[in-house]
């Protein structure tokens, strides 16, 4: 290896032409992937420092200004306010209904009945956001929506789903659990008729009940995919913006409030008022997040497999 | 013991009477769209809303049709996905093939930054790239909508551990022996190891392409371009107080997804939990 | 395992320093001049003319070979206007086509913040001067040519309208229509509850508005006796706010002092508690809520005795409710109103600029300007139609809350600052928070102050950051 011509000259041929394919096929995909992927990530880090309006260069550098001045903003606390509490309801409802859906759909109703309802859960999860958006605003509408008639019905008031701030958040969250459900139920239902049957027989043949099996056997093996799906939802719900953009589109003041999330600010300092960097700061935070999200995964996936 | 299983077989019917209602409750949404959509204006108000239309319409069906272009949406729709899938699986199959099987000087290193940036959702990154697009002239055009959707970290990240597992080093071997290049294995010999994990990703890829919003909403101007996604939202908000006709365009809309859906059934299922991620 | 965790681990850590490598070549890319950035839309321009002809421009500004221009607007009730007027305009210049765009003006706005730095925008944009000047800052819209500037500055226009299109002491846009508000109010109602005269002071709102709501046994509000505009994306709410604070002889910001450039929120001050009081007590109190049906749609399902709007309301009523036709009115605000005045404009880099600007001379036409307010009952900025407006006031007699204004009535015009949009929308956001939780602040002055107070310095803290505070 002390004469490097030399160590070149013993790659064989053969090797030689792997290279020049790799070469061949890899350059492109990787040019496209750094200026597609790597490159506006990388900006968006810098444009944070920078005190930067959409188009122009970089104004001045502001250091960790930007950071800071978020902190104190109105809008970016309420935004991470409720995107968090919107995450964590949704996650935790679509979560638990899929184990309970799981459950029953792995063991008890089985079969093309089984497959049949599954499918039914699954349809939301490919359906496009907008039109099923208009669809759930319709059947949020105070005054003729039928949930309320539904409710009515059943002797519960009227809600104010559109229009009362709390509710206009738990009409997003019912929304997105409707939404995430299938999903949710599918993996988890693959994790769990990966479970041997054996398990179960043998738990029965020493009389556990139904009960006893999920919680003392279903559960413990199905929490690396538990942990995967709890996962994949919260930080798919901490991106949340096509049906609060949709939920809340202005019609000169009928109601349909905004409810603040994190992308629907960054996409308010970006694109309407023109702070390119201070909305870079707040895209930021909220890939700290979720990137502190999926650590968690990985420590927990260790920690179960150890 | 006949009373227990009486009992017990009463209590698994109720479990699948309750789980077929929630499924219904699940589906509801998609029919009350379609309902909605076939009501005269007069019947959108009656409280309680009856569930089918009293009388029959198809005007609201009209009146999309004459106020905007559904058609064009969703035909632009379907060539960004088409195009977007097909470019996720090229460029997926052949980064992942070669982080797989090659040992490259610099690959693990590249293979590393994909992986790393797999976890940036898009919404982080998308002010630079506007900025960089519009560097380079493709704001409103169709190559600005197309470019970020022709690469997908998470596809060569799936596609090299399926090359792991799928793809043998002795069939390679073998097929060296018997003189086939490297391109013809690469583009012959492997993609029909890979159908299955191919057909999964091309789900992946072709949802999420077909249900892009936000992107097509910065990058695009012009509606003859708009695909069905941002299309629908404008459409809906000039017609916001006529929700008959907002429901018709939601029906169009979602038609083709419903359709396919139908169709594949099983296999779009099977796809996703392959691939394990949404669109 | 946990090696696959440890290999992740140190992917991310390779990939933040490759981040930070690639920086570099994204900050070259990045500092490029905005000019050689506008790219592929930059070459197909022809370079905008520093000064158009200043003689009324000949027939030949459009030339003989084909051209499509794109006219953008966030008012889709005036579409069928533009075409018209398109149609019209091809009959002059048999070799121009016209393509009209518009979606809400939320919408339209988003698209015109990505659309025209990136060049990519119409060729004629209607929208205020004011949400436009950031782009005048930019460069990206041409000056008004001089022959429509001297057109509009000699006669025909309300001095209002002057002033709300001048920034940086120069005008960019045509005058096309007012945004002017008036009360709608529905005599029925009025009837029921015995009130005969139209609402012309502040005080008789908020009277009739007591006299008009309705609630149901169970204390819901069925029908409210003002919509108040209490929800909405935008700066809508805030703007609204700003228009019943005016009739208290206050106004959003003030100049201070007068013709310094330099501003102060007045909001916070006695009237500004006083008026937000008033929307927080009547939701207390059921006059208004937020569970029904708001603004032009509460009135034309008949579920409001009054609301302030401009007036596209009118035609809207005529074709959703005809049967409200009739039994409603409209009358001035009592003391003044805010004047927006949509004007037409031509990007820098549009690429038929002369005759986007023959288009714009045609469409300040009486012809024009008229049919403006029969299809769509926005008002035309000129108001020297003489005849033609007075005789479509006769036989449009609801239109009479706009176009007659009481003795004294004053116009206020927006702030010409760019940030002007960033401190309404904040303030609306703050608002519609504040709305929403009525019952903590009715009937407590000093929490609502202290609201304000707090709100205020956010606005007062925007304009420090733009160099134009002046407390």
């Amino acid at each position: 290896m002390t004469n490097p011509v030399a160590a070149v000259r013993r790659v064989p041929p053969r090797t030689w032409a792997r290279y020049r394919f790799v070469a061949i096929v890899l350059t492109p995909v990787m040019l496209l992937f750094l200026y597609l992927r790597v490159v506006p990530t990388a900006q968006a880090f810098l444009m944070s420092f920078f005190d930067w309006k959409l188009i122009k260069p970089a104004d001045k550098f502001v250091g960790l200004d930007n950071y800071v001045k978020l902190l104190g903003d109105h809008n970016f606390r309420e935004a991470f306010f409720n995107t968090t509490l919107f995450a964590v309801a949704t996650t935790i409802v679509s979560v638990l209904l899929a184990l309970l859906l799981a459950a029953f759909l792995a063991r008890v109703v089985t079969g093309r009945l089984g497959g049949a309802i599954e499918l039914l859960y699954f349809a939301p999860v490919l359906v496009p956001m907008v039109p099923v958006t208009l669809g759930w605003r319709e059947i949020f509408n105070y005054d003729h929506g039928i949930l309320n008639s539904a409710l009515g019905l059943v002797g519960i008031q009227k809600q104010p789903w559109l229009s009362d701030p709390q509710m206009a958040l738990v009409a997003v969250i019912i929304l997105s659990v409707w939404k995430q459900l299938g999903y949710n139920l599918i993996i988890l239902l693959v994790g769990m008729r990966a479970i041997p049957r054996e398990f179960h027989e043998a738990a029965a043949v020493d009389g556990a009940g139904a009960w006893s099996q999920f919680r003392h056997i279903t559960l413990p093996l199905l929490r690396p995919v538990t942990l995967f799906v709890i996962v994949i939802t919260t930080i798919s719900a901490y991106n949340v913006f096509t049906q609060v953009y949709v939920l809340a589109s202005d019609v000169q003041g009928s109601p349909g409030r905004l409810v603040r999330v994190l992308v629907y600010d960054i996409f308010e300092n970006g694109f309407r008022f023109f702070k390119m960097g201070y909305a870079s700061a707040e895209a930021v935070y909220l890939f700290l997040i979720i990137l502190a999200l999926t650590i968690i995964q990985f420590r927990f996936l260790r920690g179960s497999s150890q | 013991m006949t009373a227990g299983r009486l009992a017990r077989r009463a209590a698994h019917w109720l479990l699948v009477l309750l789980l077929l209602l929630g499924g219904i409750v699940m589906v509801f949404p998609l029919f009350w769209l379609a309902s909605t959509s076939l009501r005269p204006a007069p019947e959108l108000n009656i409280v309680p809303p009856h569930l089918l239309p009293d009388h029959w319409t198809l005007e609201n069906y009209t009146k999309v049709f004459a106020s905007a272009p559904m058609f064009t949406y969703l035909w632009n729709s379907f060539v960004f996905a088409t195009v977007s899938t097909v470019f996720i699986l090229l460029t997926s199959t052949i980064a992942g093939y070669v982080f797989a099987k090659f040992k490259v000087p610099g690959n693990n290193l590249l293979f590393m930054l994909v992986l790393a940036t797999a976890i940036v959702p898009f919404e982080i990154y998308m002010v630079p790239l506007f900025t960089q697009m519009n560097a380079l002239g493709l704001v409103n055009k169709p190559l600005g909508l197309f470019l970020p959707f022709l690469v997908l970290s998470y596809g060569i990240f799936f596609m090299r551990q399926n090359t792991m597992t799928s793809v043998p080093d002795e069939l390679l071997d073998a097929a060296r022996i018997d003189g086939m290049g490297e391109f013809a294995i690469a583009f012959r010999l492997v993609p029909r190891l890979l159908a299955p994990a191919l057909f999964a990703l091309a789900i992946l890829a072709f949802i999420q392409a077909w249900t892009a919003f936000i992107w097509p909403l910065l990058i695009l101007n012009d509606p003859k371009l708009f695909p069905m996604e941002v299309g629908l939202s404008q459409f809906a908000n000039n017609f916001s107080v006529d929700f008959g006709v907002t429901s018709a365009g939601a029906v169009i809309a979602l038609l083709p997804t419903i359709i396919a859906f139908l169709i594949l059934r099983r296999r779009i299922v099977d796809g996703i939990t392959l691939t394990g991620i949404k669109g | 395992m946990s090696r696959r965790t440890g290999s992740w681990i140190k992917a991310f850590a390779v990939g933040s320093s490759m981040a930070i490598a690639v920086m570099a070549c994204g900050s070259t890319a990045a500092t490029q001049p905005p000019a050689s950035a506008g790219g592929g839309g930059g070459e197909s321009a022809t370079p905008a003319s520093a000064a158009p002809a200043s003689a009324p421009a000949a027939a030949d500004a459009c030339g003989t070979d084909p051209i499509t221009l794109n006219v953008w607007g966030g008012y889709p009730e005036i579409d069928p206007v533009y075409k018209a007027a398109g149609e019209a305009f091809t009959k002059l210049h048999p070799n121009v086509s016209f393509t009209v765009f518009s979606t809400d003006l939320r919408g339209f706005e988003q698209k015109l913040t990505t659309a025209i730095p990136s060049n990519t925008a119409g060729d004629v944009i209607v929208r205020t001067t004011n949400f436009l000047s950031r782009f005048i800052d930019q460069g990206s819209l041409q000056k008004l040519p001089d022959d429509i500037k001297s057109a509009v500055t000699t006669s025909g226009y309300h001095p209002a309208v002057l002033k709300d299109n001048t920034y940086n002491n120069d005008m960019w846009g045509m005058p096309l229509f007012t945004g002017g508000t008036a009360v709608y109010y529905n005599t029925d109602m009025y009837g029921a509850a015995g009130i005969t005269d139209p609402p012309t002071t502040f005080q008789a709102l908020i009277d009739n508005a007591k006299k008009t709501f309705k609630v149901d046994g169970s204390g819901n509000t069925t029908q409210s006796g003002w919509s108040l505009r209490l929800s909405g994306q935008g700066s809508g709410v805030a703007e609204k706010f700003w228009i019943l604070l005016l009739q208290k002889g206050k106004t959003l910001l003030r100049e201070t002092p007068e013709g310094s450039g330099k501003w102060v929120a007045e909001y916070n001050g006695p009237e500004g508690v006083e008026l937000f009081q008033m929307y927080v007590d009547f939701l207390r109190d059921g006059v208004d809520s937020q569970n029904i049906e708001h603004d032009a749609a509460a009135f034309e399902k008949k579920q409001t005795a009054q609301f302030l709007r401009e007036s596209w309301v009118i035609p809207e009523i005529a074709t959703k409710a005809p049967d409200l036709v009739g039994h409603y009115n409209t009358v001035a605000p009592p003391v003044g109103d805010i004047l927006t005045t949509e004007a037409m404009f031509v990007p820098t880099a549009a690429p038929h600029a002369d005759c986007s600007w023959e288009f714009i001379r045609f469409m300040r036409e009486p012809a024009q300007q008229i049919n403006l307010v029969k299809v769509s009952g926005w008002l035309p900025a000129r108001q020297d139609l003489g005849a033609d407006l007075d005789a479509f006031l006769k036989d449009n007699p609801t239109y009479e809350g706009f176009l007659k204004k009481p003795d004294g009535f004053t116009l206020t015009v927006t702030p010409p600052i760019a940030e002007f949009d960033e401190i309404e929308t904040k303030l609306a956001t703050h608002l519609v928070d504040g709305y929403a939780d009525y019952k903590n602040l009715a009937g407590n002055p000093d929490k609502i102050k202290a609201l304000l107070d707090q709100w205020a310095d956010e606005s007062n803290q925007i304009l420090k950051d733009n160099g134009h505070y002046g407390g």
